[in-house]
C-alpha cells in the first residue's frame, strides 16, 4: 500500500515551509478568492500553490524569510492564469459582489497591494505586469471599488 | 523605455499612488503632480475616502481564512527525509531478511512501512473527514510518478501476470482493479501500487516506452466510482468508448467507466484522443 504523493525533503526545508510559506496561507487564500470568486476555487488554488511550492523549496532557501508572501502570491498567479479546468462557481457574497466587476488581473493587483501589503514594484513583479500595467490596473480597481454601490 | 509614473494619465496616476501618497512614500515627481490634482473639485477627499474603503476590504478579507483541517492538508504537503530513510530501511532489512520476491510477503512489507510512514508523519497533521477527489489527488500522484515513479510503486515489475495478480490478490480492494490487457508496440507494464487516501484506494499501474531521456510514461488509475462523481467534462465518444478528458500543466486525463462502479483514468503526456486510442485496443482485443 502506497501512501499519497508527498515530497519527502530535508527537516530545514520543512522549517522553512512551516515557518514561512504556511504562515500565509490565508494571504494565498483570500488571493485565490478574489481570483475565482468561490470558496472551492480558493481551496483549491491554495492547494495547488503549496504543492508547487512544496515541490520546490529548495529554490526557496534564500528568499523565503522576507519573501515568502511574495513567492506564493507570484505561484498563485501563475497556477491561476495557466488553469484549464472548469470554472469555480461565484459566491454571493459582499467580497465577491464587489470585485465581481473588476478583471482578475486588476483583482490581483488590487489584493497584492491593498490586502497584501506589497509595494507597486514586487507586486508587478510577482504578477509578472509592467508596471504601468500594474498602476493601471490598481487605479482602476480603486475607482470602481470607490464608485460601487455595493457595500463591504 | 523605462517606465515613468508620469506617463500615466492624471486618475491612473492618483488612483495608482494612493497608497504611497497615505505612506508619503511617493518620490518629488510625482508628489508635485498629485497634490494640484487633490485640490480638485474631483478628486478633494479622495485619500481619506480611500483609505476608510481600504481598511473595509482588510477586513473584509479577514473573514477568509483555512480552517484547521485545511491548514493540516497543506501541512502534510511535506514529510522529512529522516522519517522516510528509517520506514525504508526498516523494509529492506526485512526484506534481506526473508530473502524471497513473493508477492505476498512483499504486500505484508509494504503495509508495515506504510504504518511508519503513517505514524511518522502523524505529527505534521491527519487529513481529517477528507473527501476523495479523483482528479486532484491522481493529477498530483501522476506528476509525482512522472518525476519519479520507481519512488512510488510498491511492486516494480515488468510482469504483466504479476503486476495482474498483485492487483487481484490485493487486501481490502473493494473494486476490481484495471489494468491494460494489450499494449501499443514498445510499451511494457513497469510496475504498480495501491495507494491509500483513507477514504478511498486506488491501484495505479504504470506503463512505460523506451528509456534515457526518451522514456515515456502512462499511467493507469482505477477506484471505486461513477464516472459522474468527477467534475463534468465534456463527454468524448470514441468508437463507443465514452469518455471525459481533463488536463493539467503537464498531464492528459481521460477518464472512463470500464466496468459498472469503477472509475479508470489514463493520465500521461499524451494527447487525450492517443490516450483513448490505448484504452480502445486494449479494450477491443480483451472484449
Amino acid at each position: 500500500m502506497a501512501t499519497p504523493a508527498k515530497h519527502p525533503i530535508d527537516e530545514s526545508l520543512v522549517a522553512i515551509y512551516e515557518e514561512h510559506f504556511l504562515t500565509h496561507a490565508d494571504t494565498v487564500y483570500r488571493l485565490a478568492f478574489a481570483l475565482t470568486l468561490s470558496l472551492d476555487g480558493a481551496s483549491h488554488f491554495v492547494r495547488e500553490t503549496y504543492k508547487a511550492i512544496a515541490a520546490n523549496l529548495a529554490k526557496y532557501v534564500d528568499t523565503a524569510e522576507g519573501g515568502a508572501n511574495a513567492i506564493l502570491i507570484e505561484t498563485c498567479w501563475r497556477i491561476f492564469s495557466e488553469y484549464k479546468g472548469n470554472a469555480f462557481s461565484g459566491g454571493q457574497s459582499a467580497v465577491a459582489k464587489v470585485l465581481q466587476p473588476l478583471a482578475t488581473s486588476a483583482r490581483a493587483a488590487l489584493v497584492a497591494v491593498d490586502v497584501a501589503g506589497l509595494d507597486g514594484a514586487s507586486a508587478a513583479r510577482v504578477l509578472q505586469m509592467s508596471d504601468k500595467d500594474l498602476r493601471v490596473h490598481l487605479a482602476h480597481a480603486r475607482r470602481t471599488l470607490l464608485s460601487s454601490s455595493a457595500q463591504l | 523605455m523605462a517606465f515613468s509614473p508620469t506617463q500615466l494619465n492624471d486618475a491612473d496616476l492618483l488612483y495608482g499612488y494612493l497608497d504611497e501618497y497615505l505612506d508619503g512614500e511617493l518620490t518629488p515627481d510625482i508628489l508635485a503632480k498629485i497634490e494640484p490634482l487633490l485640490k480638485t473639485p474631483e478628486f478633494a477627499g479622495l485619500p481619506d475616502r480611500f483609505q476608510a474603503l481600504r481598511g473595509k476590504l482588510q477586513l473584509a478579507m479577514q473573514s477568509y481564512y483555512l480552517k484547521e483541517e485545511e491548514l493540516g492538508v497543506l501541512s502534510a504537503l511535506v514529510v522529512p527525509q529522516g522519517d522516510k530513510q528509517k520506514a525504508e530501511a526498516t523494509s529492506i532489512e526485512v526484506l534481506s531478511r526473508k530473502n524471497t520476491h513473493s508477492v505476498y510477503l512483499r504486500a505484508g512489507v509494504l503495509v508495515f512501512m506504510v504504518a511508519a510512514i503513517s505514524a511518522s508523519i502523524w505529527k505534521f497533521g491527519r487529513h481529517k473527514e477528507q473527501k476523495f477527489k479523483p482528479l486532484e489527488y491522481l493529477g498530483y500522484e501522476a506528476q509525482a510518478m512522472d518525476e519519479d515513479a520507481q519512488e512510488r510503486l510498491n511492486l516494480p515489475s515488468h510482469d504483466a501476470k504479476e503486476v495482474r495478480q498483485y492487483l487481484e490478490s490485493y487486501p481490502g480492494l473493494e473494486f476490481k482493479a484495471q489494468v491494460l490487457h494489450v499494449l501499443p508496440t514498445g510499451w511494457q507494464v513497469d510496475g504498480a501500487t495501491v495507494i491509500d487516501y483513507e477514504v478511498a484506494k486506488v491501484a495505479a499501474v504504470l506503463y512505460e516506452r523506451g528509456g534515457g531521456k526518451n522514456k515515456e510514461k502512462f499511467f493507469y488509475f482505477s477506484f471505486a466510482g461513477d464516472l459522474s462523481d468527477l467534475p463534468s467534462a465534456e463527454a468524448g465518444n470514441m468508437r463507443g468508448l465514452i469518455y471525459q478528458t481533463y488536463t493539467s500543466n503537464e498531464l492528459n486525463f481521460v477518464a472512463w467507466q470500464p466496468v459498472p462502479g469503477v472509475v479508470a483514468i489514463l493520465a500521461g503526456r499524451h494527447s487525450a484522443p492517443e490516450l483513448a486510442e490505448i484504452v480502445l485496443a486494449s479494450r477491443s482485443t480483451k472484449d
